[in-house]
């Protein structure tokens, strides 16, 4: 019998385990150098952000920044051109709500006085930025500064308001589409970041309110945390 | 102006950025001029005695001390000195860009290398327990048992009068634990050293990962031992911090400095760099500093043990840093389960397809923590069960220099001569130490055609099985598996494989598919290699 089966397996001529592998290695497909990877060449992975809008000189003071919020969530490319340079591209989507405060005098976006009052603003952001390393590294992203600019079409704009009627229940009005509210935008990026964590600010340079509006402009500087979805 | 602040917050965080990536650097100088020195003053007795053994000169230039005047002048241009390395004729300082320009001017200054570093440390605790239950207990026996500790126990071999040094994080509680009693009742703990804070003498503190590191060399309860090594003399340094980024280099190389000052014979660091600092690609031996201090230490007559590293089922996958030193020990982790590699024990062949690791050792244990005896997992414990094995050969041959033990424990494992990149040459193994190696009988056949090779093992030594058709485990049964590797012309291992064994046909293998490579495989301790 053993001899038959040597036979049969020497007309075979091929390689062929009799018994179960329990542990194999191809060393020569190990050594391939791979291309992808923190600090390789290529590397992308998506992200999370939470910032808040911060008034600067120029904003009229009629956004309750604490309770308003920008959430992205993105896809980045990363492209090393050195251990200290990298380009990159961003594309997220981003949901951006702000709280319009509800106090004597208000003019935005009139001046009648809600229960709560927002602007909603969702939008598609492709992004580009210079990426600047610090410190020798491994396979590994590091400390960096991220200067960059983007541009933003805003897909939803919409004006909320919220009040309880007689009955105590909540009546929710939305008006969408809103002809005053710009459908593109643009502005300036920066962040600082380590590994997957970074402070991120946004500057925007376009208007948010056409001119024609005459409304005072929403803030232009959003402002906050992200944290990088990678192993 | 509220703007303006928040600009200037933001530029506030990124100068601190910049600010914190100052630097260490290594700062290397052309010479040791001037400088005085004593081996018999600074040598501990025990390092006398081991250059002695090993042939290696009592006044080496590399153990005189840096240049007082340089060291001054550039710790004047730094922000702070570090270390002076007698080793490499260099030192280590924090400074920035501007500094580092004034300090290349010097004239004496051949180098200055940018060394930024972090760790990892190669273990993960499982579970926390002080009592142990029956498989635990079987575990505990069998770490030991897989190297034939039992042999060395019954001849009376503990590592008595070998001294070994131990870099880790730190080692709370060891002072206080039983598994340690012993050796610290008897002045076997000879010195401590704190490199990580400049807390002088006190390495009691920390985490656990340095005592459960100790007691898989030398750990003992009551009369069951942990580890080997229950009569070897102990140099304990904690060079770990966490999240300290040059610093830890330094502290490695100050420590395999002053271990040698101190008459160490064997180093055991449970560590490894990877992916923070470094690429695979990089782990050639020559890169890291640590690994070339790793050499040095060997060269000064020391056994460096090091673990493999846990990255086998991570991205990185290799052997880190200093696991990668050609004079390294490295070592790979055994499922106790299985009897071969577990999944995360690091692989060879190292980026200049040097073999690592060299041999293997349990990387799950039983060891002892602060307040008792834990399960734990990491090539962190299966280096020290080496080291501990170690000090035990080299008690059995005190007149034996490190290379000359590192080429024996390699021989005694059992896998050898065969060898892979999962399991270097296998399991070292106490009886060749005692009784000498012996050569095995051939265990399978190897018949030829003009085509193929067919293998068959012989019918007495199938491994036998269960009920469920399923080989019964034993704890690590050397003689289960078919090994078998196919090398290249250049020496370098292409493919590897490690079978069961249930029936006598095991392997035919095509060789046209694999011409001009050379077959080398083995089964039940006789290894045999064909040219194909």
């Amino acid at each position: 019998m053993k001899k038959i089966l040597l036979g049969f397996f020497a007309l075979l001529s091929m390689t062929v385990f009799s018994q179960e592998v329990l542990f194999s290695r191809d060393v020569k497909a190990d050594t391939v150098r791979p291309t992808k990877g923190p600090n390789l060449k290529h590397f992308n992975h998506q992200y999370l952000a939470l910032s808040s809008p911060f008034f600067t000189n120029e904003d009229v003071d009629f956004i309750k920044p604490g309770a308003s919020l920008v959430v992205d969530y993105g896809y980045r490319y990363k492209r090393r051109l050195n251990n200290t340079f990298a380009l990159g591209l961003d594309f997220s989507f981003n949901w951006a709500a702000y709280k319009v405060k509800q106090e004597d005098g208000k003019t935005v976006p009139d001046t009648v006085i809600n229960d709560k009052e927002k602007y909603k603003v969702n939008s598609m952001t492709p992004a580009m930025y210079l990426r600047i390393n610090v410190g020798r590294r491994g396979n590994f992203v590091g400390k960096y500064l991220d200067l960059g600019a983007y541009g933003s079409w805003n897909w939803k704009k919409a004006h909320v308001t919220s009040n309880k009627n007689a009955q105590d229940e909540w009546v929710k009005v939305s008006v969408s589409r809103l002809d005053y509210v710009e459908s593109f935008s643009y502005g300036a990026l920066a962040r600082i970041g380590f590994n997957r964590y970074a402070l991120t600010a946004r500057y925007r340079l376009s208007n948010l309110f056409t001119e024609k509006s005459g409304l005072p402009e929403l803030p232009r500087l959003t402002a906050g945390l992200e944290f990088g979805i990678f192993k | 102006m509220k703007r303006k602040l928040f600009f200037a917050l933001f530029f506030l965080i990124f100068c601190q950025l910049i600010s914190s990536a100052q630097q260490g650097w290594w700062v290397m100088l052309r010479d040791k001029s001037g400088s005085g020195f004593d081996p018999y003053t600074y040598f501990d007795s025990k390092a006398i005695e081991r250059r002695l053994i090993a042939g290696i000169s009592l006044n080496d230039p590399s153990d005189w001390p840096v240049n007082e005047n340089y060291s001054a002048e550039v710790a004047a241009l730094s922000d702070s000195l570090l270390f002076e390395s007698r080793w490499f004729n260099a030192l280590a300082v924090y400074a920035n860009e501007d500094q580092v320009l004034a300090i290349r001017q010097l004239p004496y200054v051949t180098e200055v290398i940018p060394g930024d570093c972090r760790q990892s440390r190669i273990a993960s605790i499982m579970e926390y327990d002080t009592a142990i239950d029956e498989d635990e207990r079987d575990l505990m026996k069998n770490q030991l048992l897989s190297m034939q500790g039992d042999l060395f126990k019954k001849a009376g071999i503990d590592g008595k009068g070998v001294r070994i040094a131990i870099f880790d994080v730190g080692f709370p509680g060891a002072k206080e634990s039983p598994a340690f009693s012993e050796i610290i009742s008897s002045g076997r703990l000879i010195a401590t050293k704190d490199f990580s804070k400049h807390k002088g003498e006190n390495v009691f503190w920390g985490k656990n990962h340095g005592t459960e590191v100790w007691s898989c060399i030398a750990g003992k309860i009551g009369e069951e031992s942990i580890g080997l090594a229950s009569g070897a003399e102990f140099l304990l340094a904690k060079t770990e911090v966490n999240r300290e980024p040059f610093s830890e280099e330094v502290h490695w190389m100050k420590a395999a400095e002053w271990a040698d000052q101190n008459g160490a014979d064997i180093i055991n660091s449970s560590l490894g760099y990877t992916n923070n600092r470094y690429f695979p690609w990089q782990m050639d031996g020559k890169t890291s500093f640590i690994s070339r201090a790793a050499n040095m230490a060997a060269r000064k007559g020391i056994l460096v043990v090091n673990a493999a590293g846990n990255e086998g089922d991570e991205d990185w996958q290799k052997v880190g840093a200093p696991a990668d030193a050609d004079s390294v020990l490295s070592i790979g982790g055994i499922d106790p389960e299985t009897g071969y590699h577990t999944s995360f024990s690091s692989f060879g062949p190292t980026a200049d397809k040097r073999m690592k690791p060299n041999v293997s050792a349990y990387g799950h244990v039983i060891a002892a923590a602060e307040s008792g005896l834990v399960q734990t997992q990491g090539t962190s414990f299966a280096s020290p069960l080496v080291a501990g094995f170690a000090a035990c050969a080299l008690q059995t041959r005190k007149s034996t220099g490190n290379m000359e033990l590192f080429r024996m424990i390699q021989e005694s494992a059992t896998l050898y001569p065969y060898f892979d990149y999962a399991h270097g040459f296998g399991v070292p193994q106490a009886s060749y130490f005692l009784t000498g190696s012996v050569k095995a009988a051939p265990s399978f056949d190897v018949n030829e055609t003009a085509d193929s090779v067919i293998v068959t093992v012989h019918k007495a030594r199938i491994p036998e099985k269960d009920e469920d058709y399923s080989v019964e485990y034993k704890p690590f049964n050397k003689n289960l598996y078919f090994y078998y590797n196919l090398m290249n012309p250049a020496g370098v291992i292409d493919e590897y494989y490690v079978l069961d064994v249930t029936e006598e046909l095991v392997l035919s293998i095509d060789k046209n598919e694999y011409k001009g490579e050379t077959l080398n495989m083995h089964f039940a301790g006789y290894t045999y290699s064909l040219k194909l």
